[in-house]
């Protein structure tokens, strides 16, 4: 009842406030908009995993039956191998509790479409604009909250090096020239980093672990080795798992493999990075980076 | 196969072999198979790793768990060899 007097009263402050404009007080086009029309960010989007549910499911009752095959196995039966089976029941079950924390809350085939369309509607967005630029992968650091990428909208010679940290908007201004002017967006690599448990060093075996850990963990690769001199970044990639596909924004950001490499790479030097160049040799994929300094 | 059906497969294959060997063995000691259940977690984990965050507070929670009984039975051994069976 509450919580439909105070709809009808908000309904109510918003009528009285479309009246107040409405009766010449503000022309046409200008009118206020009503506080519950302004847009609030949505919260974050909370699936629920029918692949969690199930090892839930299997894992309480693998638990239960093994504390119960246990208990009643050494007090009833006094047998010692059926007691351990119900020990190693529990165990296994407290596992998949265990794991059913951890597991993915949408299909594969689901993400992949998400992310599909997600990339698609990106690449259309970038097409339109003319941009034909390759990305640079800021760190964090330059760029707020998350690493991102940021799109130059005209080919200069000179590879945008932000200074002080953009602000967190699509178009942004890089720097001092009236043609500074970019696009900032968020990659798969952005995401992919807040995955890790702390940031990187810069030193390469460090950057090779933290992406071995992702890759593994993502089941995009099987293992990351990293070659690094001051400039150059090669990061080669065994059994990659994602394909690249002939998208305009592929090529400008890079595969999303090549994206999350990228994203790592800059977010532990701390220094913009460039995707130079992508490839599949055999069963490995090699990402050549360049560090912008 | 993902990693976690590997990870649980090759954990309930490890137990199996351990609890139908040491049966056949007629073994009578049930903090031989615990600490073998233990054992075998804690090197099939290490081989499957990494999980993500949340997995892997939890499965850590079960490890201190299985340590802590492995210690339980190792201290009960010292306590025996010291002042004779205790039960």
């Amino acid at each position: 009842m509450e919580g439909a007097e105070a709809g009808s009263k908000r309904v109510g402050e918003a009528a009285e406030e479309d009246t107040g404009s409405a009766e010449g007080h503000e022309p046409r086009g200008r009118q206020r908009v009503p506080p519950s029309y302004v847009w609030d960010p949505l919260p974050p989007l909370k699936i629920r995993g029918a692949r969690g549910s199930s090892y839930i499911h299997v894992g309480s009752g693998l638990t239960l039956s093994g504390l119960i095959l246990a208990v009643a196995s050494y007090l009833l039966l006094a047998s010692i191998p059926l007691t351990a089976l119900g020990v190693s029941m529990t165990i296994l079950g407290s596992v998949l509790l265990a794991l059913s924390r951890g597991l993915p809350t949408l299909s594969p085939q689901a993400t992949s479409a998400l992310m599909e369309s997600g990339l698609r509607n990106v690449s259309a967005i970038l097409e339109e604009l003319g941009l034909s630029s390759k990305a640079v992968y800021l760190s964090s650091s330059r760029t707020g909250r998350d690493p991102k990428a940021l799109i130059p909208l005209r080919s200069n010679p000179s590879l945008p090096k932000p200074e002080k940290p953009l602000p967190e908007r699509f178009i942004v201004r890089y720097g001092a020239h009236p043609e500074d002017l970019g696009v900032l967006v968020t990659t798969p690599g952005s995401l992919a980093v807040s995955m890790l448990d702390s940031k990187p060093s810069p030193r390469a075996t460090d950057i090779e672990s933290a992406l071995t850990s992702l890759a593994v963990m993502m089941g995009l690769a099987d293992a990351a080795k990293v070659s690094m001199s001051a400039e150059r970044v090669t990061v080669e990639l065994s059994y990659p798992r994602l394909a690249r596909e002939e998208l305009w924004a592929y090529r400008l950001l890079g595969s999303p493999l090549a994206s999350i490499v990228a994203s790592i790479v800059a977010e532990a030097l701390g220094k913009p990075v460039l995707i130079e160049r992508e490839e599949h040799v055999g069963a490995k994929g090699i990402i050549d980076l360049r560090v912008v300094d | 196969m993902e990693l976690a059906s590997k990870y649980i497969l090759s954990l309930t294959l490890a137990y199996t072999l351990t609890t139908v060997t040491l049966s056949a063995l007629s073994e009578n000691r049930l903090d031989l198979y615990i600490s073998m259940y233990a054992l075998e977690y804690f090197v099939f984990t290490l081989l499957h790793s990494p999980f993500n965050s949340r997995a892997r507070k939890a499965l850590d929670a079960i490890g201190f768990t299985l340590f802590a009984v492995f210690m339980l039975v190792v201290a009960l051994k010292v306590l025996e060899i010291l002042y004779g069976p205790l039960l």
